[in-house]
């Protein structure tokens, strides 16, 4: 049984971070794999509001904080742990991971480590795939093209962003499709999980009265986001061995 | 067992087939036992439907997330008031995308909803080919093809082969051709089709009255006869599905 980490940033802000974490939290809840997150957007917490029962809110560039996440992961009962990385971190995150010695040990197979490498419309994200790559020899690394928030990628040059793909082994495109905008504004007032609004519930599992055409949006969404994760192979690929007890 | 609830969609995949007609004929038909059905008129720019009911019609436009609430969220209540809907050709493709991608056929299942498609179909086997992948693609649906005899495509149609493909559909309604005259007084601003029902006989010519009068209550007729046959339909399918032994 070794412990997995999934840590899902980018250093530029606002292309959909926490909305990737809170689709691989319904993901995994809908395999009934276990899962605790750490929100790291402190002291506010926005992935907390809409999974606040497996959510934590953690400051990444606290040591102590660093402490209770990783210290834990052999300890604690719950063997996949998924970290929303503040914007800006990502790149800070794993120096701290690399200074800490919790890369080497992905190395000697001591944990599975999956980074989820959102990625914007600029250029400057491929800038971005570069510096990340280099800390991620031994993890799953997966580029994600979000685009929930209508990102387009209207000034990627497909073929610098070959050239860049083709730089880091073994990297792994993920797309997440559009949601509908009205939905996705129903979901954030109702602050409750994808599946919740999908399955009409409120966040404390009573019945909700949510609109049968945003939900019926919701559940198609998800069933396409599920689809790619499946593609990829998340369950087997990176979190089998955190659930094979 | 739960009543049901009617939505019937009139549509067409081709311009000037007569769904706002057909769906007028509904209306009036079904105001006279219900005054709590809806009607909903899809064509925003030009809400034809709207006009001739008086404003009573429900203005969506599906080409917003807006109008796919307002039109589906009310669709799928069970709430046993029947529904009309005028779907605008240029919709009609987005319509079915629609149900397809919100689930709503799996929903209509759990709700007691039944949403039954008349298809304005030219008699030739394009417009019979359309109806039938459409109900291929949604097997769980209510397809009712309906001859409009006053289109010319249609009544240049040999019969033969028209009836060869009807007899594939459960149900199907014919709306006669209707003399051009009385075109225009069933066109005219306010008239009522089960208004006209309830004054009959008025004091226009009495010939025009009677071809006219004979003319609704023979679709209304067939409106009955469908619905008398789709309850008895379910009827018998609930009845197939009880068990029949005592038990012991």
């Amino acid at each position: 049984m070794k412990p997995a980490v999934i840590i899902v940033g980018a250093d530029k802000g606002g292309v959909g971070k926490t909305t990737v974490t809170r689709t691989l939290l319904d993901y995994f809840a809908a395999h009934s794999v276990l899962t605790r997150a750490f929100d790291t957007e402190a002291p506010r917490g926005t992935l907390k509001r809409f999974h606040p029962m497996t959510t934590e809110i953690v400051d990444m560039t606290a040591v102590s904080d660093q402490m209770r996440i990783i210290d834990t992961l052999n300890t604690a009962e719950v063997k996949l742990s998924v970290i929303d990385v503040r914007a800006g971190l990502l790149s800070t995150t794993l120096v701290a991971l690399r200074d800490m010695g919790f890369l080497d040990a992905v190395k000697e197979r001591q944990f599975t480590l999956g980074v989820f490498h959102i990625l914007g419309a600029s250029i400057s994200s491929l800038d971005e795939i570069a510096e990340t790559s280099g800390f991620v020899g031994d993890a799953s690394y997966y580029l994600v093209k979000n685009h929930v928030n209508e990102t387009s990628f209207f000034d990627w040059d497909p073929a610098i962003y070959k050239a860049y793909f083709k730089k880091i082994k073994d990297a792994v495109e993920v797309t997440v499709p559009k949601l509908n905008e009205m939905a996705f504004e129903q979901i954030e007032l109702a602050g409750v999980s994808f599946s919740s609004f999908a399955a009409n519930k409120r966040a404390n599992n009573d019945p909700a009265n949510y609109s049968f055409v945003l939900r019926g949006y919701v559940r198609n969404w998800l069933s396409h986001v599920f689809a790619e994760y499946d593609r990829i192979g998340l369950i087997n690929n990176l979190v089998g061995q955190a659930i094979a007890a | 067992m739960k009543q049901r609830t009617f939505v019937y969609v009139a549509c067409s995949s081709r311009r000037r087939a007569g769904t706002t007609l057909l769906a007028r004929l509904l209306f009036d038909f079904l105001s006279i036992d219900d005054p709590t059905l809806t009607a909903f008129d899809t064509n925003v720019y030009e809400p034809t439907l709207s006009e001739r009911l008086g404003g009573a019609a429900v203005g969506v436009d599906l080409a917003t997330t807006i109008g796919q609430v307002t039109l589906f969220d009310r669709l799928i209540l069970a709430d046993q008031a029947p529904k009309v809907v005028d779907l605008w050709q240029r919709h009609f493709a987005l319509f079915f995308s629609l149900i397809h991608e919100i689930g709503f056929v799996e929903e209509l299942r759990r709700q007691a909803v039944e949403l039954i498609i008349l298809f304005l179909a030219d008699a030739d086997l394009a417009s019979f080919e359309a109806i039938r992948n459409l109900r291929n693609g949604f097997p769980a649906l209510t397809f009712v093809p309906v001859i409009n005899e006053a289109t010319a495509r249609t009544a240049a149609v040999a019969g033969d082969a028209r009836e060869r493909l009807l007899a594939q559909f459960r149900y199907n309604i014919r709306i006669p051709a209707l003399d051009p005259v009385l075109s225009l007084l069933i066109d005219g601003p306010g008239f009522s089709f089960s208004q006209f029902m309830r004054d009959y006989p008025g004091e226009r010519s009495l010939s025009g009255q009677t071809t006219l009068y004979a003319w609704i209550r023979g679709i209304f007729n067939q409106f009955r006869d469908l619905h008398l046959r789709m309850t008895l339909h379910d009827l018998g399918r609930t009845l197939k599905k009880r068990p029949t032994g005592r038990a012991r």
